[in-house]
C-alpha cells in the first residue's frame, strides 16, 4: 500500500511538472502582461520598465529556471496586478469555491443517484423516460442559460433568492444547483445503467428468490456494489468543481478560483495563473487519490487484494 | 475570449428575456435604500492608487483618496486638496493646499504628504504604470506646509489637467510604519468615503467621511460591488438590489428603459472607437499608402447606421481623433459624410477600380458592441468593392501584436480613451510615429512635428490653435477609419440622482436619493 502510495505521488508530481511547463510556454508565447497593465496613457518607457521589473525581459529559459526553483520552493510568487503574494489570492478564494463545490456536490449526488435509482428500479416505466429526459436536459441546458432563466424567475420575477454574489445559504443555492444540476444529469445516467448491469447479476437473482425485500436487495446488495463507476465520476467532477467554475461563478459573481484564474489568464498575470494551475493540479490529484482509498471502504474485495499485496 | 464570449451571448439571450422579466409581475419595491450598491464588471487590483492605472480600480479609489485638482462632471477644473494654482514661470507651478485636512487614520496632510505621494509615484521602483504620463514633472520641493511647487522639464500649462485624474494623495506616516502591503489591502486617503472591508471579486465597502472637507457625503454607505457578466447585473438592477451599473453594452439597454424602477442615463464619452490602419514601413504601391484610399473607407461607412443598429442610437460620429468634451477639440469640424459614390470615386482615382482586399484585426467582448461593429463595418466596406475580412483576436494578443509592430491585419479595431480630456493626447499615442501604440511609421513628418509642438505649447490659446491644425491635417491624411464615441451607459435606481463622467469614475460623493 505505501509502494503504491510513493508511486502515484511520484506520478503525480512528474504530471505537476508537466502540467506547469506547458502553462509557462502558452503563457509567454500568447500576450504581453506588460501591455495589459497600462493603460493607453502608457508610454513606451512604461511598458518597457514593468517588462524589466517582473523579469520578462530575460530569456525565456532564464525565466522558467527562476520559476520552477521558487515554486519547489513552495513560493508562488507575486501577483503582477495586486502586488499581493499569489498564495494569499488562492487562499481567499478557497472557502468560496470549497463552499459551491461542496453544495453542487451534494446536489449532483442526491439529484444524480435519485433520479438513476428511480430510473433503473422502474426499467422501461414512464417514470424511467422522465427522469431520464430530465437528465438529458441538465446535460445539454448551457450553465449561463439556466443560470439566466433561474435569476429571472427566482431573483427578479419572485424575488425569493439573491439574484448573485457572496454571502449566506440563499446565495449558494441557484448557483449549487445550476452547477450540481448539469454533473446531477451524467451521474444519474451512470447510475441508472451501472445499477442496471448490477441487477442483472446472478447473486442479484439468488438474493431475490431468497426472499430479501426489494428495498435490503437494493440497498445493501446491488447500489453498493453499483456504486463504484459513480464514486468515481463524482469524485473526478468534484475536483473539477474545486478547479473553479468559471461559467456558473461569472454568472452568479461567485468569488471562486475560476474566476481569478480566467481574469489571471485575461490580463497574463503569470504567477496568480501558474499558483491557480499549482492548485487545481494538486486538488485534482489529491481527490483521486481519496477516491481511490474510498474504493476499498466500499469494496471488501479490493481491501483484501491490497492487505494480500 | 472565454470569458467575453459567454458575457456576450449570454448578454443577447438575456437581453430579450429580461425584457420580458419587466412587468407587473416584477418583485416589489425595496424600501429606499441607505446603502448605495453600486456594481461594476471587475474588482478594485489594489487599494493603492500608485500600483495600478486600470479603470475599476481608479473609479472606486476616486472615493477614498482626492488629488489635488478636482473635475466636475463636465471636467472642468476646480480645487481639490488644492485650492488653488498659478505658474510662477513657464517650468513651475505653485499650488496652495488646503489646511486642516486629515486623513482616514487622523493623520494630518500637508506639503510634506503631497510631495511624498508624487516621489512614490515617479519613483521607478514604485513600478506606477501611469508614471509616462506625468514624466515632465522633474522635481517636487515642499515651500511651506501648505505650498508646494512642481518644477516640470519644459512648459507644461496642461499639467494642472492631468493632476485631475492622477496624482493621488496618501497618507505617508502610514505607508511608513505598515509598508505597501497594508495600504494594498486597507486603503487610507482624505477622501468623502473611508474604507470599510474589501472582499476579494466581491465587493468593497466604504462608509461617509463625516470631517470630509467637502461636507459630509449625502449617502452614507455604499457598496462597490463585482458583477463579472453584464446580465446578471442588469437583472440585480431590475431587482431592487443594485442602484447603479456602469458601463452596459446595447443590447441590455432595453430592459432597463421599460422598467419603471430603473433608468438608463448616457453620460458623455472621452472614447473614440477607430479602425486603425497598419501603417508600418507599408510600400508605396499597397493601396493604403495612398492617402484617398484611406479617405475612401472613411466615405464608405455609414456611422449612423452602425449606431442605429448596434449601438441602440447612443454615440455621436466623430470628425477626427477627439470627442466634443476633450479640451481644445473643434467641434465645427465635420465627420465624413456617408458618400458611397465619392469612395467608389476616390479608389478609381487611386487606381483600385476594382476595389481590394483588406482585413480588421477585432476583439469579442473587450469594448462595447466591439465584434458587431467590426462586422457591419466589413459589410459597408465591401459595398464599395473592399473586400473586408474581419479576425477576432483575443485582447492580450491583440495587443501585444499592436505594441510589436506586427499586427498581421491591415487595421485595428480598437477604442482609445483619453481620461485627462485633452484633444491632443490621442494622437500623440496613436498616430504619432514613436508613439507606443501607433501603426504609422514612418509617418507623416508634419503630423509628428504638429504633435510635438502640442506637447511644447505654451499657453492654452496656442494648444487650441495647433489642435485645430492637427484635428484638420488627421483629416486630411486620415491614419484611420475614425468611427464615433464609445457608450458611456449606465443603468440606474429611479430614486438615485447622480450624473456619470466623461471619466468614468464612480464619485458617489456627488449622488444622492431622491426619495
Amino acid at each position: 500500500m505505501r509502494q503504491y502510495l510513493i508511486r502515484r505521488l511520484a506520478l503525480s508530481l512528474t504530471a505537476m511538472l508537466g502540467v506547469l511547463t506547458i502553462v509557462f510556454v502558452l503563457l509567454h508565447i500568447s500576450g504581453d502582461p506588460a501591455a495589459l497593465l497600462v493603460t493607453q496613457d502608457a508610454t513606451t518607457q512604461d511598458i518597457e520598465r514593468i517588462r524589466q521589473a517582473y523579469g520578462l525581459d530575460r530569456p525565456l529559459s532564464v525565466q522558467y529556471g527562476r520559476f520552477i526553483a521558487r515554486v519547489a520552493r513552495g513560493d508562488l510568487g507575486y501577483s503582477y496586478r495586486q502586488g499581493l503574494p499569489v498564495t494569499e489570492l488562492i487562499g481567499e478564494r478557497l472557502g468560496a469555491t470549497f463552499e459551491l463545490a461542496l453544495a453542487a456536490l451534494a446536489v449532483a449526488t442526491l439529484l444524480g443517484v435519485g433520479l438513476g435509482m428511480v430510473a433503473a428500479v422502474r426499467r422501461g416505466s414512464g417514470v424511467d423516460t422522465a427522469a431520464m429526459t430530465i437528465a438529458l436536459f441538465g446535460t445539454s441546458m448551457p450553465s449561463f442559460w439556466l443560470g439566466l432563466l433561474l435569476i429571472i424567475v427566482f431573483g427578479v420575477n419572485l424575488g425569493w433568492l439573491p439574484v448573485s454574489g457572496y454571502g449566506g445559504l440563499d446565495h449558494l443555492v441557484m448557483p449549487a444547483f445550476v452547477l450540481g444540476g448539469f454533473y446531477a444529469a451524467q451521474v444519474s445516467r451512470l447510475t441508472r445503467t451501472s445499477l442496471l448491469d448490477v441487477l442483472a447479476q446472478d447473486y442479484v437473482r439468488t438474493g431475490r428468490a431468497k426472499g430479501l425485500p426489494g428495498r435490503v436487495l437494493l440497498f445493501k446488495h446491488a447500489l453498493r456494489n453499483a456504486a463504484l463507476p459513480v464514486l468515481t465520476v463524482l469524485g473526478l467532477h468534484f475536483g473539477q468543481m474545486l478547479g473553479g467554475a468559471l461559467i456558473v461563478e461569472s454568472i452568479f459573481a461567485w468569488p471562486g478560483m475560476g474566476r481569478l484564474a480566467v481574469q489571471a489568464v485575461l490580463g497574463r498575470d503569470f504567477p496568480v495563473v501558474q499558483g491557480a494551475t499549482i492548485m487545481g493540479a494538486a486538488v485534482f490529484i489529491a481527490v483521486n487519490l481519496t477516491v481511490d482509498l474510498l474504493y476499498g471502504w466500499v469494496d471488501p474485495r479490493l481491501r483484501s487484494a491490497a492487505q494480500r499485496a | 475570449m472565454i470569458a467575453g464570449s459567454v458575457r456576450k451571448i449570454g448578454a443577447v439571450c438575456a437581453g430579450a428575456a429580461l425584457v420580458l422579466a419587466v412587468g407587473p409581475g416584477a418583485a416589489t419595491q425595496a424600501q429606499t435604500p441607505r446603502t448605495l450598491v453600486v456594481a461594476q464588471s471587475a474588482d478594485i487590483a489594489t487599494g493603492d492608487p500608485a500600483k495600478n492605472t486600470g479603470l475599476a480600480t481608479i473609479a472606486v479609489l476616486a472615493n477614498i483618496y482626492d488629488t489635488l485638482v478636482h473635475r466636475d462632471a463636465a471636467l472642468n477644473l476646480k480645487p481639490g486638496l488644492a485650492l488653488s494654482w498659478r505658474a510662477v514661470d513657464p517650468t513651475t507651478w505653485e499650488f496652495t493646499l488646503r489646511t486642516g485636512v486629515k486623513f482616514h487614520d487622523g493623520e494630518p496632510f500637508n506639503a510634506d504628504a503631497v510631495k511624498f505621494s508624487f516621489d512614490r509615484m515617479l519613483d521607478p521602483k514604485t513600478h506606477w504604470p501611469g508614471a509616462g504620463a506625468l514624466q515632465l514633472i522633474k522635481a517636487v520641493t515642499v515651500v511651506d506646509d501648505s505650498t508646494v511647487r512642481f518644477a516640470t522639464s519644459q512648459p507644461w500649462p496642461e499639467m494642472p489637467r492631468f493632476l485631475g485624474y492622477y496624482g493621488m494623495i496618501v497618507p505617508p506616516g502610514y505607508l511608513k510604519h505598515n509598508g505597501e502591503e497594508a495600504l494594498i489591502r486597507h486603503a487610507v486617503g482624505t477622501g468623502p468615503y473611508r474604507f470599510v472591508r474589501w472582499v476579494k471579486d466581491d465587493r468593497v465597502e466604504v462608509e461617509a467621511n463625516p470631517d470630509y472637507w467637502g461636507g459630509r457625503p449625502r449617502i452614507s454607505r455604499v457598496v462597490f460591488r463585482v458583477i463579472p457578466t453584464d446580465a446578471p447585473r442588469v437583472a440585480e438592477l431590475l431587482a431592487g438590489s443594485v442602484q447603479l451599473a456602469n458601463l452596459l453594452p446595447p443590447e441590455l439597454f432595453s430592459p432597463l428603459q421599460i422598467s419603471s424602477k430603473t433608468k438608463l442615463v448616457i453620460g458623455k464619452s472621452l472614447s473614440v472607437f477607430f479602425v486603425i490602419y497598419n501603417l508600418v514601413s507599408i510600400p508605396k504601391d499597397k493601396p493604403l499608402a495612398d492617402p484617398r484610399v484611406r479617405q475612401s473607407l472613411n466615405y464608405a461607412v455609414n456611422r449612423q447606421a452602425i449606431l442605429a443598429s448596434v449601438m441602440h442610437k447612443v454615440g455621436t460620429p466623430v470628425a477626427t481623433f477627439c470627442s466634443e468634451v476633450m479640451e481644445a477639440c473643434d467641434a465645427s469640424i465635420p465627420p465624413f459624410p456617408y458618400d458611397p459614390d465619392r469612395a467608389r470615386a476616390l479608389l478609381r482615382e487611386a487606381g483600385y477600380p476594382n476595389g481590394f482586399d483588406f482585413t480588421i484585426s477585432g476583439t469579442s467582448g473587450t469594448y462595447p458592441g466591439d465584434r458587431d461593429i467590426a462586422l457591419a463595418l466589413a459589410d459597408q466596406l465591401s459595398r464599395v468593392g473592399v473586400r473586408t475580412k474581419v479576425t477576432i483576436t483575443e485582447i492580450g494578443v491583440q495587443l501585444r501584436a499592436v505594441l510589436d509592430r506586427r499586427l498581421p491585419e491591415d487595421g485595428w479595431f480598437t477604442r482609445f480613451t483619453d481620461f485627462f480630456g485633452i484633444s491632443t493626447i490621442i494622437p500623440l499615442r496613436a498616430f504619432y510615429s514613436p508613439g507606443e501604440w501607433s501603426q504609422w511609421r514612418p509617418g507623416y513628418a508634419p503630423f509628428n512635428q504638429l504633435v510635438e509642438a502640442a506637447q511644447a505649447a505654451p499657453d492654452e490659446a496656442n494648444l487650441r490653435e495647433i489642435s485645430k491644425r492637427l484635428q484638420l491635417m488627421y483629416k486630411d491624411q486620415v491614419p484611420a477609419i475614425t468611427l464615433f464615441t464609445a457608450p458611456n451607459a449606465n443603468g440606474m435606481s429611479r430614486d438615485l440622482e447622480w450624473t456619470p463622467r466623461p471619466d468614468l469614475q464612480l464619485t458617489m460623493v456627488d449622488a444622492s436619493w431622491t426619495r
